[in-house]
């Protein structure tokens, strides 16, 4: 009741002309406009500020290794991938704003991939030939498939023992070019969230993204919802199978580079950032001030069980049954935090999670 | 005395059936058989979400197919006489949640998505051999969702999403940046391709989902938008033979309360009315296909479920279990359910 009260006091605003503002004298409003500016202040701006930087070392190291080829040069772009692949997982579940322009998050990650889609467009591209007309704007108008970290990954993060210079040669046209093409992708993402006038954070009607607080703040918890079945539905299953002899371990996202281990931490580490950087569980009714601490726990406990897999590789975690054993917990505590997140928190928001409303179909 | 008691039982045998997919206080998942008051006539379990439900001309059976990746579907006789029986969707294919009877009611046409080829096709299923698979046709496009008979009743109009997926990633989209969306029409006999229309290249982020034909016989796309938040993205599109595919600018605010996803469509028995939900905005609009005004707004919390009502308008459903008929802009009967309605609601 009280939510519909909310929008219909903002609509009655809205008809007026009037600014839609979190006024002091309504609460629900004014949480919603509070989670949603430290959401954006505390976690988006910080999170995509510094996948940018990241990126931009990642291509230095590119351009260095690729002008010199050697095994120190090298080691370093391994590095820089990895920090680069922390930094997105932190990102790769924000499904909403400059991330969904232009297709960027398909651009900087096209994953997932079952049907082998860029190692066939990337074999098609070098097939191509005239790879030295290639670079960070031509590359962007070619499939998503070739433009981002997969294809990275593929070209010059992980090499065969026996790598022939030529081979090399083009690997690295390419490897420059989506390089570069990352780097200005991340810009633009940087560039578009550090704008006042970002559209989360000036809802009302002319704003054809959000007309409300409630909106911009359901738009943070379904982040929250999509990050937690992300790691779930995406990162795990898929590679776990429903035993160990159906377990595909290559699918598991960035298995080639060996940084598995590394994504899943991150991305839960994420999960909790957001949820604590927000306040979004945070001053729920005494009642529920349960879920906060929950969720908090659960996120901890799931992060240290992936943490500790670290060494293991994709195919040893995913068929040795005591490891598989460790990411059943992680997905069935993923479960837990998101029901406590879809129902107790989103109460204490004044939100309702829509049978209908959550997953277009 | 007597009278009283079965009164309410006669109504309901008599009056308008829906069914709809819903969701049970407990978590377990069922089909419902409803009337307009919104009172639950039947209920059969089925093992997973369902979607939208195919109805047989005579009314009296209807097959409810599982959401998508689901693999099964339900065959349902209204009068639960004939023995309940699944459907299984062969190795490789997956139901896409929609289906229709052919007008003699002999054949089941289902949308279902060949995942390993990255195509949609038609599964076709013979009801009189227990509804074996005796066939399958194609959809000249990939991720289609909703068929829908053309008043022929020998071309199906076919809702191509555009995106693709696999079930290995159950409802992750694989190639957002290169979306091929576009509305097939399609030869039953023959499975040729009679006509294709698509929107323009700007557009190729508009995924066609939903369906309904109009009394002139044009069919009716309801769309997601899957590009830029800020996009002024046309979410309503109407197609009529051999013309070109043309975009519906619904007003900004109507527009803007659907929130970049129509999640179905339904035309009222004046052929003319257009119910167009938007459960993500929690509203219903109703659009005059003659003159494209939004002649009607509904607010209705997580409201999808459309279906033509007996006597005029439309009845409506939503998650929260609510039951709406809605008629000249006013509400002429709410009912309430303790389910969650599912995404469609069908007439049987």
């Amino acid at each position: 009741m009280k939510v519909r009260f909310v929008l219909a006091a903002a609509l009655a605003l809205a008809v007026s002309g009037g600014p839609v503002v979190a006024g002091g004298e309504d609460p629900v409003t004014a949480r919603q406009q509070a989670v949603v500016a430290r959401a954006v202040e505390d976690y988006i701006r910080p999170a995509y500020h510094a996948f940018h930087h990241r990126t931009e070392t990642l291509a230095h190291a590119i351009e260095h290794f690729c002008a010199r080829p050697g095994r120190i040069e090298h080691r370093a772009v391994r590095d820089a991938f990895g920090t680069v692949v922390t930094a997105w997982a932190r990102l790769d579940f924000l499904r909403f704003g400059a991330a969904v322009t232009d297709a960027r998050l398909e651009r900087v990650a096209f994953w997932p991939d079952p049907r082998g889609v860029v190692e066939r467009q990337l074999r098609q591209l070098v097939a191509g030939g005239a790879l030295e007309r290639l670079d960070a704007a031509s590359i962007a108008r070619q499939s998503a498939a070739v433009q981002g970290l997969p294809a990275l990954e593929r070209l010059v993060v992980v090499l065969p023992a026996d790598t022939d210079p030529a081979g090399l040669a083009d690997n690295c046209l390419v490897a420059e070019a989506a390089a570069g093409n990352v780097v200005a992708i991340a810009g633009a993402l940087d560039e578009a969230w550090a704008r006042d006038d970002v559209p989360i954070l000036n809802p009302g009607p002319g704003n054809p993204a959000y007309r409300s607080w409630e909106e911009a703040a359901n738009e943070v918890l379904k982040a929250s919802l999509t990050g937690l079945e992300q790691i779930r539905d995406l990162a795990l299953r898929p590679a776990l199978g429903d035993a160990p002899d159906k377990a595909k371990p290559n699918r598991f996202p960035y298995a080639r580079s060996g940084e598995t281990v590394a994504y899943l931490a991150a991305a839960i580490e994420a999960q909790r950032d957001l949820i604590d950087a927000s306040g979004i569980a945070a001053d729920l009714p005494e009642a529920d001030a349960w879920a906060k601490s929950s969720v908090d726990f659960e996120l901890r406990q799931a992060e240290r069980t992936v943490a500790a897999l670290a060494g293991n590789d994709g195919a040893a975690i995913a068929t040795q049954p005591a490891l598989r054993g460790k990411l059943d917990y992680v997905t069935i505590a993923l479960a837990s935090v998101r029901t406590t997140m879809a129902t107790t928190v989103a109460a204490g928001l004044g939100l309702s999670v829509g049978f209908n409303a959550l997953d277009g179909d | 005395m007597l009278s009283l008691a079965v009164a309410p039982l006669a109504c309901a045998g008599e009056g308008a059936q829906y069914a709809s997919a819903c969701r049970f206080p407990d978590g377990r998942f069922g089909v419902a058989l409803l009337d307009e008051a919104g009172a639950i006539l039947r209920t059969a379990d089925i093992p997973a979400r369902g979607h939208c439900a195919a109805v047989d001309p005579s009314g009296r059976r209807l097959v409810l197919f599982a959401r998508r990746p689901g693999t099964f579907a339900i065959v349902l006789d209204r009068a639960g006489a004939a023995p309940d029986r699944v459907i299984e969707a062969p190795e490789g294919r997956h139901f896409e949640g929609h289906g229709q009877f052919s007008r003699d009611g002999r054949l089941l046409y289902a949308a279902e998505n060949a995942y390993d080829e990255g195509v949609g096709v038609v599964g076709v299923y013979d009801v009189d051999k227990g509804f074996a698979r005796i066939g399958e046709l194609p959809c000249h496009g990939v991720g289609t969702h909703e068929i829908l008979f053309a008043p022929d009743g020998r071309t199906l109009i076919v809702a191509n999403g555009g995106i693709l997926t696999h079930p290995d990633y159950p409802r992750a989209p694989l190639n957002l940046a290169d979306m091929q969306p576009s509305l097939a029409r399609v030869d039953i006999e023959t499975g040729d391709l009679l006509e294709s229309v698509a929107p323009p290249a700007a557009l190729t982020s508009l995924s066609p989902r939903h369906l309904a034909v109009d009394a002139r016989g044009r069919a009716w796309l309801g769309c997601q938008w899957e590009g830029a938040d800020e996009a002024a993205a046309p979410l309503l599109a109407v197609h009529a033979p051999g013309a070109d595919l043309r975009l519906v600018a619904l007003p900004d605010e109507a527009r803007l309360a659907l929130r970049h996803y129509v999640g179905s469509l339904a035309i009222a028995d004046d052929g003319r009315h257009l119910a167009v939900s938007g459960p993500r905005g929690g509203i219903v609009l109703v659009v005059d296909t003659e003159t494209d005004a939004v002649v009607d707004r509904r607010p209705l919390h997580d409201g999808c479920g459309a279906a033509p009502a007996t006597g005029g308008g439309f009845v409506l459903t939503s998650g929260d279990g609510d039951v709406v008929v809605r008629r000249a802009e006013a509400d002429a009967g709410v009912g309430h359910a303790e389910v969650a309605w599912d995404n469609h609601l069908r007439r049987l």
